[in-house]
């Protein structure tokens, strides 16, 4: 025996937004779960279950459809048409048909449907397309959700979560085409009014054979449609299953180390259903519940799929390590957003990459050691800026070793020193030539700066307009006399952007203008020298042209 | 010291299983297993090298300011990083310049880079007096953190950066914490390199690459590129002349020994 619940679209409901449509189809899945374990949810309006043996539970089928009825009203879902027959086809059709509760006895279904018109067949179409149309706005819109997600709450702290699935989402039903979605078309339909048949019972008295010869297999199929007759059988929905652990505490944890242990405990079994479920974690979330009843969220996005316990563990105890929970914790929950593991081909020809995970706690570990942000992969601005440059993350893709290896080797020596002097000549686009001195010696090197990031006052003495001594107040940088000078290159550049700043801040940073307490340039000024000094060091330093200030930049070594 | 008794110190660290650290020389018995090597991108360097710098094996970049230490870690990076493989650079007092780095050749995205506290703490002012608890405290931060990178393996180069330190607070750093480490990349595919002023770190199959400074810059020609006016540095404008020696704790036959030199010319615009 077959239910199906039916939610007839009618001019009222269209007003109703998307999202809350979207509702819809939980809560009718909602409701068929609560009596019955075997759903196919066939569209966002209709969804099918196997009621039987469910005549002890619940009643007679009557019983049962006036249940699923009651359900339904008492969530909101009205107006729903609910059918029990002994097949999926002739209870979708009578559901889609007839309003309110509809039982026919096994058997019966061909003389049930027989008075039903012919475009009740389109409520069977209503199954695939619109189901994986539906199947796809729901996964944009989890994602344009998140962080949020769907969980019940919101993670804190930093939360970068785009997980590539999502458990509230319900996965596409069906994953065969079925055959049922191969209904007679409007044309079709048509041509059948034309030929004189107006109700599924005309339909199912037609000789086979002759029809057949006129409609080919379609023909056919739609007749067993028409006599209630299943195609296939009931393809239940898989139930999602949330990979969420929770665990109370007898009494409050405040370190870390008993913390660890509770983790451990929820985070072991759920990666063993995720190893079981051939899964991931994309993205893990914990939520600790406070003595003070506040809620302390954490949410990590994993670069690579992931299902070791430790290594979870080790992240988030290392995220709790630099955000620790204000109070004790009363209670832990873990949630993982499971995505499908990877698959990684080796190489036999170049050196095997270290695994995600392992350099996620490594970078996890420095980060804890030296602060955020200051460990990861550096990267070029496109800014004109002396210094510029961007931190990203530090990921290793697992395919790169093998198609990058011949880059290098093809590459020969003075290539790649001509190499570095077309990336150096970033502000002369015409290709510089090495100077015939250097081309005697050996393969030369693309000289590196040690910058300071807070470039340090200088006293310089000026003759002529060029720098004759250098001097600072900082020890191993005492300075000295200037034996070559290089220079000046003036450069400046974001003249139009200013940082508001407070009066103590203003004009601290160099090479930036000072115009007033409140707000000052945020660009630069310059006139910039590169000197050999007595104590032997090759330096750059540069005159603020704004305040005349002088300050070393940097070490040419 | 007598072959004789050389071959027996030999004989009796092998059968000690301590002979992982001994240099394959020629004639000895037992099978000789010559060490991988990680190129420097020089062809001249790498050809007195043997090959290039050793694996698994602790070797330094040292000498005094300005003589190209800091060009060829750069270029041993960018070696690295081209060939698809990964590269760590400790940098203690976060001094690195991005675009330098670019310049090389480095692969960026294949770089990853500890950067420690600003600069200050290697250059407090001069009322300080000579403690400088910065730069210690950097400098331990900066060694835990090669610690890190060398348990967890993987990379081809790890290296430390302590160019910029004191000589007061690199001789505070024990003697145990460089052996520790070296037993750490020990058998590694993996060449831990460390810059500074002195030789400090170097494990007995690593080698030191003492560079000493010819010349400052606008040393060649740059007579006429005086008060050039306001434009874009060019080709020779100067260069930084270095001499590279190589010291190592054994000598390898067939390796001559003799000083390569470097240029470092066109500096970064």
């Amino acid at each position: 025996m077959f239910a199906c619940l039916y939610v007839p679209p009618s001019p009222v409901r269209r007003v109703v937004p998307a999202a809350a449509s979207g509702t819809d189809d939980a809560r009718l899945v909602d409701i068929a779960r609560m009596v019955s374990p075997r759903i196919d949810a066939r569209s966002g309006n209709q969804v099918v279950l196997d009621v039987q043996g469910l005549e002890r539970l619940v009643g007679d089928a009557r019983a049962i459809g006036e249940r699923l009825r009651r359900e339904a009203s008492d969530r909101g879902i009205t107006p729903v048409h609910v059918a029990i027959a002994g097949t999926r086809t002739a209870a979708m059709l009578l559901a889609a048909a007839r309003a309110g509760v509809t039982v026919v006895a096994p058997g019966g279904e061909a003389d049930a449907l027989a008075p039903l018109p012919l475009r009740t067949l389109a409520a069977l179409a209503d199954g695939i397309e619109d189901r994986r149309q539906k199947a796809e706005d729901r996964r944009q819109n989890s994602e344009a959700r998140r962080p949020n997600g769907g969980r019940g709450f919101s993670p804190g702290g930093h939360v970068e979560a785009k997980a590539s699935t999502s458990i509230s989402d319900p996965p596409p039903q069906g994953g065969t085409p079925n055959p049922e979605s191969r209904v007679p078309s409007p044309d079709c339909l048509a041509v059948l009014a034309r030929w004189g048949l107006h109700t599924l019972g005309e339909l199912a008295a037609l000789p086979p054979v002759e029809l057949s010869e006129r409609l080919g297999q379609d023909g056919i199929r739609w007749q067993r449609l028409a006599r209630g007759e299943d195609t296939g059988p009931l393809v239940p929905a898989k139930e999602e299953e949330p990979f969420e652990s929770s665990l109370e505490l007898e009494w409050p944890v405040e370190d870390l180390e008993p913390l660890s242990f509770v983790l451990s405990r929820l985070l072991d079994p759920l990666c063993t259903r995720l190893e079981y479920r051939d899964r991931g974690a994309a993205a893990l979330h914990l939520r600790l519940r406070l003595v003070t009843r506040a809620l302390h969220l954490r949410s990590l996005q994993l670069p690579a799929p992931m299902r070791d316990p430790k290594v979870l563990r080790t992240l988030m105890l290392l995220d709790l390590e630099a955000h620790p929970a204000p109070a004790g914790i009363d209670a832990v929950t873990v949630a993982i957003d499971p995505t499908p593991g990877r698959i990684v081909q080796e190489s036999l020809l170049t050196r095997a990459l270290p695994a995600p995970e392992l350099i996620s706690t490594l970078v996890a570990r420095l980060q804890a050691l030296m602060g955020e942000g200051r460990c990861g992969s550096p990267a070029t601005v496109d800014s004109y800026r002396p210094g510029a440059f961007t931190m990203t993350p530090f990921v290793v893709h697992q395919n790169e070793g093998r198609s990058q290896k011949s880059e290098g080797r093809s590459q020969k020596p003075e290539e790649v020193v001509r190499s570095q002097y077309s990336v150096a000549s970033r502000r002369s686009p015409e290709p510089r030539e090495l100077a015939p001195s250097a081309k005697s010696l050996a393969p030369g090197l693309a000289p590196s700066l040690r910058r300071f990031r807070i470039p340090i006052p200088a006293h310089v003495l000026i003759d002529n307009g060029r720098p004759l001594s250098v001097r600072t107040d900082r020890q191993a940088l005492s300075g000295g006399h200037v034996r070559t000078a290089a220079g000046p290159w003036r450069t400046s550049g974001e003249w139009w952007k200013t940082a508001a700043v407070t009066g103590a801040a203003a004009g601290a940073t160099p090479g930036a203008g000072a115009s007033s307490s409140q707000s000052r340039r945020a660009g630069w000024n310059r006139d910039e020298w590169d000197v050999t000094l007595s104590d032997g060091g090759v330096y750059r330093i540069f005159e603020d042209r704004e305040t005349g200030r002088w300050f070393v930049e940097a070490i040419v070594d | 010291m007598p072959a004789t008794c050389r071959a027996d110190v030999e004989a009796l660290l092998r059968a000690k299983k301590l002979d992982r650290t001994l240099v394959p020389v020629t004639g000895t018995s037992g099978i000789a297993i010559a060490p991988e090597m990680v190129s420097t991108g020089l062809p001249l360097l790498n050809q007195q090298l043997g090959g290039g710098i050793p694996m698994g094996q602790f070797s330094e970049v040292v000498g005094p300011r300005s003589s190209g230490r800091t060009s060829l870690l750069a270029a041993l990076l960018a070696t690295v990083t081209a060939r698809g493989e990964l590269a760590a650079l400790v940098d203690t007092f976060d001094v690195f310049d991005v675009e330098s780095l670019a310049a090389a050749g480095v692969r960026l995205d294949r770089l990853l880079w500890v950067r420690g506290e600003p600069s200050t703490s290697a250059f407090p002012p001069l009322t300080n007096g000579r403690r400088q608890p910065g730069a210690d405290r950097s400098i331990a931060r900066a060694l835990k953190a090669m610690n890190l990178i060398l348990q967890a393996g993987g990379m081809s180069v790890v290296a430390l950066d302590l160019a910029d330190a004191p000589l007061q607070a690199l001789r505070r750093i024990p003697m145990t914490t460089w052996l520790r480490l070296q037993k750490v990349v020990e058998g590694q595919q993996t060449a831990a390199v460390v810059t500074g002023t002195v030789p400090m770190s170097r494990s007995a199959g690593g080698v030191t690459l003492a560079l000493a400074r010819d010349s400052g810059l606008g040393t060649r020609g740059s007579e006429d590129r005086r008060n050039s006016g306001f434009g874009a540095r060019d080709s020779g404008a100067g260069a930084i002349e270095s001499e590279v020696r190589i010291q190592r704790a054994r000598l390898i036959p067939g390796m001559s020994g003799l000083p390569v030199r470097l240029t470092a010319a066109a500096l970064v615009a």
